[in-house]
């Protein structure tokens, strides 16, 4: 616990106490203003970069079918429409996709974080038989590296032979294969901080091993915990390519293929298109500024805090 | 030290000899009962899955049967498979582009922001958001931004500059580079967070104490800064070039591949092979291939990451 709480983005306050920056930013010569100048240039070329691309796509939902076509290009909706998004609920039963999407993610998330706990517990608390714990550790490790694509023809028959195709609970499964390692590697480094001597403390004093294990340190990996199962939302909300395979009537597919759907293959429906983009990407966005805190560490298996 | 731990793979399991913890948290059957559930699950996903592929890639598989046996038949056409080797080079060019890109301009926004900057955390915000957006929603803001009629670089490029407007996905040179930019959008956020993260252990009685002995900024940047960044640098390199390897929604949802094969990045090739033309066998071998890359890739990665804990 006292662990994870430092090792976030937040060293703003180790920064700004740094007194040589701060009485230098008061005494100005003209090279370090430029440099500062040139500093938030750079800044704020880079926010336009990275989020005017979202802003358009956003705008250009709100846009009639004739504005979107006019020339020059209009950065704001001259007349508001929500045409592209009726069109999206009630004719493209986008509202089906999020359900699907809900549904998917809630289930896989949950299932993946319980397996990943129970044997993230036992990797980083017991001591297995031989070399075990760090064969299993790293062999759990290198199925996350697998680009998704290697697996996908056995995957499919598989899934196809267990009739699951097309099901929810086929590409729970899949998600599951998919995030249990990541969730097994969070786990097992977030259980591995908390020190066992308070889960002996509670057992001298007659708490059995599982009252142990869920009273004492479970309560104290809440944090980790939350922090791996945002990412396993990202994820598996996000996943395309076996919701692409493993889905296909609108009453079974996610966000992602429902989107991509949108698309079309003769003609881009392209309001309903933007419109159901910018659906999409709302609460993916909402979680990732919730989540920003433990973001590293999840982007990078742990390794960097 | 250094920003990298891995959590103690060695000195995990406690219970050496004679501790309290040995008497009480060895339990014999309790360890491998939490162990079993995740084990079944990526056994029979990843591990059947693997074993079942290398097979199909032995034999020749119509309509859903096993027909004759090929042995390496299907490694073998791999080689004169201009389509595959086109989709190799294409994805090497591409990784070879976009990872570095990536890096540089990631690191160079890490190093503005690891400073004392106004509004930093708002900066921050802003910047990781690209790269948390289903890369399908990522394909449609690009085929809107790159959109030949009504896009809005064309109308500055045709009616502002009267140059030609490119057909950015359309044009066989283009449509790569196109991909490009939309990577790098969408996955510099990530060098940019990683960087910055790693820019914050680095502790800052060392670069005041460089500042305090003359070190201007470039020089305390080189013998410093870069140095001890080195290994989360290394972590970044590899977790990009892994997915890098992965890309296929973006591909799918912006150019499926084309014009002709010019996006045609390797697992869109296997996409193809396995799902348009159906040819399971061949798709298998490739898979197998892949795999075999990816391994040596991920082994790397492994070992950067274990080296660095012991140099911690």
């Amino acid at each position: 616990m006292a662990e994870t709480t430092p090792n976030t983005l937040k060293s703003d306050m180790a920064v700004s106490s740094m007194p040589a920056a701060q009485s230098a930013a008061r005494r100005v010569s003209p090279s370090v203003y430029a440099a500062r100048v040139g500093r938030h240039v750079i800044l704020i070329a880079a926010i336009l970069f990275f989020l005017f691309p979202i802003f358009y796509m956003v705008s250009s939902s709100l846009k009639t079918h004739v504005e979107l076509f006019s020339q020059p290009p209009t950065l704001l909706p001259q007349a508001p429409t929500l045409a592209g998004y009726f069109d999206l609920f009630n004719n493209r039963q986008f509202g089906l996709a999020l359900r699907n999407s809900l549904i998917v993610v809630s289930g896989s998330v949950a299932l993946s974080i319980l397996l990943g706990t129970l044997a993230a517990y036992s990797l980083s608390r017991f001591r297995l038989p031989g070399k075990l714990n760090g064969i299993l550790a790293f062999w759990i490790l290198s199925t996350r590296m697998l680009p998704p694509i290697v697996t996908i023809v056995p995957v499919y028959q598989i899934i196809n032979g267990l009739r699951l195709v097309n099901q929810f609970s086929g590409l729970i499964i899949v998600y599951v294969t998919f995030s249990l390692p990541f969730a097994v590697w969070m786990m097992r480094s977030f259980i591995s901080e908390i020190p066992v001597d308070l889960e002996e403390a509670a057992m001298v004093d007659g708490a059995s091993r599982w009252q142990a294990m869920w009273r004492v340190t479970m309560p104290l990996i809440r944090p980790g915990l939350v922090a791996t199962a945002i990412f396993i939302v990202i994820d598996s909300y996000n996943e395309f390519l076996f919701a692409l395979i493993l889905t296909n009537t609108p009453d079974r597919m996610p966000m992602s293929v429902a989107t991509a759907a949108l698309i079309g293959k003769i003609q881009v429906q392209w309001e309903s298109m933007n419109a159901g983009g910018t659906v999409a990407i709302i609460p993916i966005v909402v979680f990732a500024i919730l989540l920003q805190r433990h973001l590293v560490r999840g982007l990078t298996l742990g390794a960097v805090k | 030290m250094s920003s990298i731990t891995l959590p103690r793979p060695a000195a995990g399991p406690p219970g050496s000899g004679e501790s309290l913890w040995a008497k009480l948290g060895q339990d014999r059957w309790l360890r491998f009962t939490l162990l079993l559930p995740a084990v079944i699950v990526l056994v029979v996903f990843s591990v059947y899955p693997l074993l079942y592929s290398l097979y199909t890639s032995l034999w020749n598989y119509r309509f859903g049967k096993f027909t004759t046996f090929a042995g390496l038949d299907n490694y073998q056409h791999m080689f004169s498979d201009g389509a595959f080797w086109n989709s190799i080079g294409t994805t090497l060019i591409f990784t070879g582009v976009v990872v570095p890109t990536e890096l540089v301009l990631g690191l160079l926004l890490a190093l503005i922001l690891v400073e004392d900057v106004r509004f930093r955390t708002l900066y921050r915000t802003a910047y990781i958001i690209p790269m948390v957006l289903a890369p399908v929603v990522v394909g449609i803001i690009f085929r809107l931004l790159y959109n030949t009629e009504f896009g809005l670089p064309n109308y500055i490029l045709g009616e502002l500059l009267h140059l030609p407007r490119p057909d950015w996905f359309g044009n066989p040179q283009l449509a790569l580079p196109s991909v490009m930019v939309m990577d790098i959008w969408q996955w510099t956020p990530f060098m940019f967070l990683v960087l910055l993260a790693g820019l914050q252990t680095i502790p800052l009685d060392l670069l005041e104490a460089a500042r305090v002995d003359g070190a201007s900024y470039w020089t305390s940047l080189r013998y410093i800064t870069l140095p001890l960044l080195r290994p989360t640098i290394l972590v970044a390199l590899l977790v990009r070039t892994m997915d890098a390897l992965r890309l296929f929604d973006q591909v799918y949802v912006t150019t499926l591949g084309g014009p002709g094969t010019a996006t045609e990045v390797v697992s869109f090739f296997v996409y193809k092979v396995a799902f348009k033309f159906s040819q399971m066998s061949y798709a298998a071998a490739l898979l197998i291939v892949l795999l075999v890359i990816t391994l040596i890739i991920s082994t790397l990665y492994i070992r950067v990451l274990n080296v660095s804990h012991v140099a911690e």
